[in-house]
């Protein structure tokens, strides 16, 4: 027995003699909660997707890492010329982006082929393409002349007829996307868009060679080849992806890792203790994490600052909000019934100022910081915006409901919570609302429902009152009023389902307004219509706090780019 | 003996219809839910639900856009379509154009269609209908809202029967065709190496559990204390939750001491397997050692051991030549039968330790909604089993000649 | 002995007082920096894992017996059917097939009941088919028969009586074991979703970090709940066998 005993300490003290540490070999080394499902562009909606394929693949434009705003610079493009109308761009592409094919059987004589117009062309049409049924269509339908119909002739039936569409139009190119040489491209836009260029940032505008598509021994979603200084090594699904640079890169690269090891870990708790150890260089805090790095000002620790530990702002243009079914008959618009969405109106006031934003945000974040919300616009998007007394308030809103004759004449509903989750952190911010509800004698149920089935029922008009939370991809104050757009009703983007044709006419009005006062202004009267109408309430701005190893000697975030890898400078001990 | 081979064979093909009927009815039938929503989350998506039907062997296949319906009416119109068991279109204003259960074939759907003034539905050139069978679905239910003159693609999908999916499904098992997971990617090219890896740490756990359980059990025969302090230990270690074990030993060695390493899966793997096999020990020796002192207490009380002590025979002798070799048929057709559940992997211990084997599939399929995989791991534990019955009834054979005889239990 | 059933009323009485409400689930910024909610999640998870414990086990009783009395009185093609059911269930590791079950029926306290159900009732009914196959031979059974006594007559009467040892101590079994069972459901999501539970508790101990954070309290308390059940039940089940 006891030699047993013996034994079994001798294998276990074997396991000890591993060195945990990281080897020196200037490599960042990160942890994701999940594998990426394809590295092809046209499925980037998931981000970790999105992520990957940034490291591998180029677009023509890039959010500059040494300046910490939404403006972009050129990438695989050099100069842009705009039309006076901004309706037609002049984009010029650099001459010595090459594509890096790593994988059997090569594609190109020498592993490398130049990137030219024609490449553009093809990967911007392919998102078109309806066969595919890509996550980019909704990031391009409403760009280029021509885009709506090549999608609709992809989509015929008849397969030769909508491969030939296809080929007619990656040859020929459509009326508003044309290759004018082998560098030159020219987009005639279907109106003109403030936020064009930011738009071509999005990894759905990656460039790829259309090889690697076509190709039947491979697939892009597996052996993706791109432009970008890391190339993939190696990829062993449930397990890791290794991404390698380029040694022969053009060179323009600020950063010096010589590769990103991405390692899957599914929980939540291994990445806190690797990232301590020193086996990550990089973590993401959570409310539960963050006592543990920041101290009670919300700041890090002093040991951690010693130990070179920082901490950078993710300046995500974020709005978390609480949301109303407005096509719900007890508490929504009900078409032609003008006395009922008055008193109705006054309802959802009330159930808006009754939710305890406080106590919600502390027990959300803790010690994370966050913004609270007084407009639905984030500080870092556009102008500054007319703020509006969003706020909690028991009292008044008892007044409002008294004023209404909900406690005298009007019986007030009860009303379904559904919930983000079905953990006890979603169950508990849950209680906290309906424990508050119950203080203006409104009886509140909760549903704890998955996340993605919250999502599904709020799409399907089946969830009464729910939050949810819409992030930006570029910094346009459009995107967030689209999300009460009666046209977005029945997607996953009106989920409060508002239809309100004042609105809807402000919002087109918004959408052709060059003039920034003209901008202000229209946008101060849909702000005005929100927050009469009330079919949402703007909770907070989120915000991503982001822990960088003391490896990486020039950590920060930058806007809409997660992981910017390239241009970490690494340093060893 | 052929015969006996050819009914065990019949017994094992019955099993493994069986299991497949019960992961059927699970995960591919209706009995609790609608399995397309459980894959897709109760998506409204169109594309989403036609290839979960798809994955699941629900239809044959699919034409995106086999007919185009294009509504005449104003600009402002709209009209909204939905298909479940009916097929309805209505006016935004809430007024009925058509509701009609839905026609057996699309030439009666288009019929009923350009019944209407309303609207127009043409079939587009290039499909044709090949069978009776064909119906035009809007993807399940879905609502779809149609602008005025803007044509809409609606799908025809070639469903298949219950019984023809439930044969389809087990020819495809049958022939260890695991289908794709959730990603696209063929399930059979990991489930290999993944079941390597859980039987990585299983394997050698159950070998040094079932030693050290039995060592346990001879050293505590005899020896009242002892025997009763252990008896006391495995009640007590087997009532307390594995999660406790695995939680705080971790904890302690992982994290407080650093005696074990943290690091994800990745070469060299053997350190990252040492922790969850002492915990897997730990946790399963308590059950086994009790196991252990009923098998022997039991024979120990036979007559033949009585009588073996009775002529002068000593201990040691009583243990090498009457005992073990009456131990050896039980013990070992325990340890077959237990073999093929231990190709299933520890879920909790690869979950939390992060090891990519079967357990942690399992999960994984779970969390991401994929039947395919979970239908696939079950499948091959059940043939596994049915390998190891096999194995230990020949096993038990051999040591225990009462069981050679025909017609034995 | 005594001191079990004394245990085992506590629990009893700790369940009944939390399912009528009187304890609420308290919800303050405490939730997961403090102690105080997690004794009242242990009282409602106490609740959770008796009604689990017993609705499972009685499944699988009644389905067991049930079909083990069938397949034992009547045999032939009817027997076999069942057999191969069994079989084909006890074909598949139990927590797996447990797994699956709960995820097919959504995950849930039902879920994790009727899966445990499904699946333990193959221990209960292979046992009453031996004993059933014994029982039919014997003298009162016989005779019974011979007398024209209805099968379920014979079955409550003459049969049921017999079985009761058998079926106390497999209630017990079953119970354990769903109990157990709905802590790995739990911790793997598809157990408990809206209520407090001793397998949500332990859940959210490892989803929030309470060990890295270097509060144990959760674990100890939802541990120590559920080894005291446990044990009552295991002493319940030694002090029959003595």
């Amino acid at each position: 027995m006891v030699k047993i005993a013996r034994a079994l300490l001798f294998v276990f003290a074997l396991s000890c003699s591993t060195n945990d540490k990281l080897p020196a070999d200037h490599l960042l080394h990160y942890t994701l909660g999940a594998e990426p499902s394809s590295f092809d562009p046209v499925k980037s909606e998931n981000i970790v997707n999105a992520v990957m394929q940034r490291q591998i693949l180029e677009c023509l434009f890039e959010y500059d890492y040494a300046t910490n705003d939404a403006q972009v610079s050129p990438l695989l493009a050099t100069s842009v010329e705009v039309s006076d109308d901004g309706i037609q761009y002049d984009i010029l592409l650099r001459h010595d982006a090459q594509f890096f094919d790593p994988f059997e059987p090569a594609l190109f004589d020498g592993r490398l082929r130049a990137l030219n117009a024609h490449d553009v062309l093809f990967c911007w049409l392919r998102q078109a393409d309806a066969r595919l049924n890509s996550d980019g269509w909704w990031a391009i339908n409403d760009t280029f002349v021509g885009i709506k119909e090549l999608h609709h002739a992809t989509a015929n039936p008849d397969a030769t007829l909508a491969q030939q569409a296809f080929d007619d139009a990656v040859k020929n190119g459509i009326e508003g996307l044309q290759v004018m040489d082998d560098f030159h491209l020219r987009v005639r836009l279907q109106r003109s868009d403030t936020w064009f260029l930011n738009r071509l940032a999005m990894s759905y505008f990656s460039v790829y060679p259309h090889e690697a598509v076509e190709s039947d021994e491979r697939s892009m979603r597996d052996q993706p080849v791109g432009s970008a200084v890391f190339y993939l090594e190696q990829f062993v699904p449930g397990q890791k992806v290794l991404l390698t640079r380029h040694t022969n890169w053009r060179g323009d690269m600020s950063g010096d890792a010589t590769g990103v090891e991405f390692q899957v870990v599914r929980d939540a708790q291994t990445p806190i203790e690797m990232f301590k150890r020193g086996l990550s260089d990089r973590l993401t805090l959570s409310a539960n994490s963050a006592k543990q790095f920041l101290n009670e000002n919300g700041e890090l620790k002093k040991g951690l600052v010693d130990d070179g530990v920082t901490v950078s702002d993710y300046p995500r243009s974020d709005i978390s909000m609480l949301c109303f079914n407005m096509q719900d008959s007890e508490i929504g618009h009900v078409p032609a019934d003008d006395a009922g969405n008055a008193l109705r109106r006054q309802l959802r006031h009330a159930l808006a100022l009754a939710f305890p934003r406080e106590q919600w945000q502390d027990l959300l974040y803790q010690r994370l910081p966050f913004i609270s919300a007084t407009s639905f616009i984030p500080p870092n998007v556009g102008e500054q915006h007319q703020v509006y007394p969003w706020h909690d308030d028991l009292s008044q809103a008892r007044q409002i409901l008294e004023e209404a004759g909900y406690y005298s004449q009007h019986k007030l509903p009860q009303v379904e919570f559904v919930l983000f989750g079905t953990d006890s952190m979603s169950i508990a911010l849950g209680e906290i609302y309906s424990v508050a509800l119950k203080e203006i004698g409104v009886e509140c149920e909760l549903v704890a429902v998955p996340y993605a089935q919250q999502m599904q029922r709020a799409a399907n008009g089946e969830a009464q009152i729910f939050v949810r939370n819409w992030t930006l991809d570029w910094p346009d104050s459009r995107l967030i009023y689209d999300t009460f757009k009666s046209d977005n009703i029945g997607g996953s983007i009106n989920l409060s389902r508002f239809n309100n044709q004042p609105f809807d006419k402000l919002l087109d009005k918004l959408a052709l307004a060059q003039d920034p006062t003209q901008r202000q202004q229209i946008e101060a009267q849909l702000d005005t219509i929100l927050y009469t109408e009330c079919p949402a309430m703007p909770i907070e701005h989120r915000q991503l706090w982001v822990l960088g190893s003391k490896r990486i000697t020039n950590f920060k975030m930058r806007p809409f780019d997660l992981m910017p890898c390239k241009s970490y400078i690494l340093k060893d001990d | 003996m052929i015969k006996q081979i050819c009914k065990n064979l019949i017994s094992a093909l019955a099993i493994i219809v069986g299991v497949h009927l019960i992961l059927f009815i699970a995960l591919q039938s209706p009995t609790f839910g609608d399995p397309i929503a459980r894959e897709t989350q109760s998506s409204n998506d169109r594309a989403l639900l036609a290839s979960a039907a798809q994955r699941l062997g629900l239809i044959a296949d699919i034409n995106f856009a086999a007919f185009n319906l294009t509504v005449h009416a104003n600009e402002s119109e709209t009209f909204i379509l939905t298909m479940d068991s009916f097929f309805r279109l209505h006016h935004s204003n809430g007024q009925a154009i058509i509701e009609t259960a839905v026609p057996a074939t699309l030439g009666e759907l288009v019929a009923d269609l350009n019944n209407n003034p309303l609207i127009t539905a043409t079939i587009n050139d290039g499909f044709a209908m090949t069978s009776s069978d064909e119906i035009a679905l809007v993807y399940f239910g879905n609502k779809v809202t149609l602008s005025a003159e803007q044509p809409y693609h609606a799908a025809v999908l070639h469903p298949v029967s219950s019984p023809q999916r439930f044969f389809n499904s087990l020819t495809s098992l049958l022939s260890f065709d695991f289908g794709n997971d959730r990603n696209s990617r063929p399930i059979s090219n990991t489930l290999w190496q993944r079941g390597l890896r859980s039987l990585a740490i299983a394997a050698p756990s159950f070998f040094i559990i079932f030693i050290g359980a039995f060592l346990l059990a001879v050293s505590a025969h005899g020896r009242k204390r002892l025997s009763r302090n252990l008896n006391a230990a495995a009640i007590l270690c087997m009532s307390l939750p594995a999660l406790l074990y695995i939680f705080i030993i971790r904890q302690t060695f992982v994290i407080n001491l650093e005696w074990a390493p943290l690091r994800p899966y990745g070469d060299p793997v053997l350190p990252l397997f040492i922790l969850p096999i002492l915990i897997t020990v730990f946790v399963g020796i308590w059950p086994e050692y009790l196991l252990m002192r009923s098998f022997i207490d039991h024979r120990m009380r036979k007559p033949f051991i009585q009588a073996a002590r009775a002529q002068g025979i000593g201990e040691q002798r009583i243990w090498l030549r009457h005992l073990l070799p009456n131990l050896a048929g039980p013990l070992s057709q325990h340890v077959a039968l237990n073999l093929p559940f231990l190709v299933l992997g520890s879920l909790l211990l690869e979950t939390i330790f992060n090891i990519p084997g079967l357990g942690i599939s399992i999960v994984e399929a779970i969390q991401n909604h994929d039947s395919n995989m979970l239908r696939a791991i079950t499948f091959v534990v059940a043939i596994a089993f049915l390998v190891m019955q096999a194995a230990a009834t020949l096993v038990g054979r051999y040591f225990d000649p009462r069981q050679r005889s025909e017609g034995h239990i | 002995m005594r001191f079990s059933r004394l245990v085992a009323g506590l629990y009893i009485a700790v369940a009944l007082v939390a399912a009528s409400g009187a304890i609420p689930v308290e919800i303050n910024n405490d939730f997961y920096r403090g102690n105080t909610s997690v004794w009242q999640s242990a009282a409602h998870g106490a609740k959770v894992a008796l009604i689990i414990g017993s609705i499972a086990a009685s499944t699988a009783l009644l389905i067991g017996s049930v079909l083990g009395f069938i397949s034992a009185w009547y045999g032939g093609l009817i027997a076999t059917i069942i057999l191969w059911m069994a079989t084909s269930i006890a074909a598949i590791p139990g927590i797996l097939l447990v797994l699956i079950l709960s995820y097919g029926m959504g995950g849930g306290i039902s879920a994790v009941f009727f899966s445990v159900g499904l699946v333990s009732w193959v221990g209960v009914y292979r046992l009453v088919h031996a004993e059933v196959l014994n029982l039919r031979n014997q003298g009162h059974v016989e005779s019974a028969s011979s007398l024209g006594a209805s099968v379920p007559l014979i079955a409550i009467r003459h049969i049921l009586p017999c079985l009761k040892p058998i079926l106390a101590a497999q209630f017990v079994l079953h119970f354990m074991y769903a109990v157990k069972a709905e802590t790995v459901l739990s911790f793997l999501g598809v157990g408990v979703h809206q209520q407090a539970s001793w397998g949500r508790m332990l859940a959210d101990a490892w989803a929030f970090g309470d060990l890295s954070n270097g509060n144990y309290t959760r674990i100890i308390v939802a541990s120590l709940c559920l080894a005291g059940l446990m044990l009552t039940l295991q002493s319940h089940i030694y002090g029959r066998q003595k």
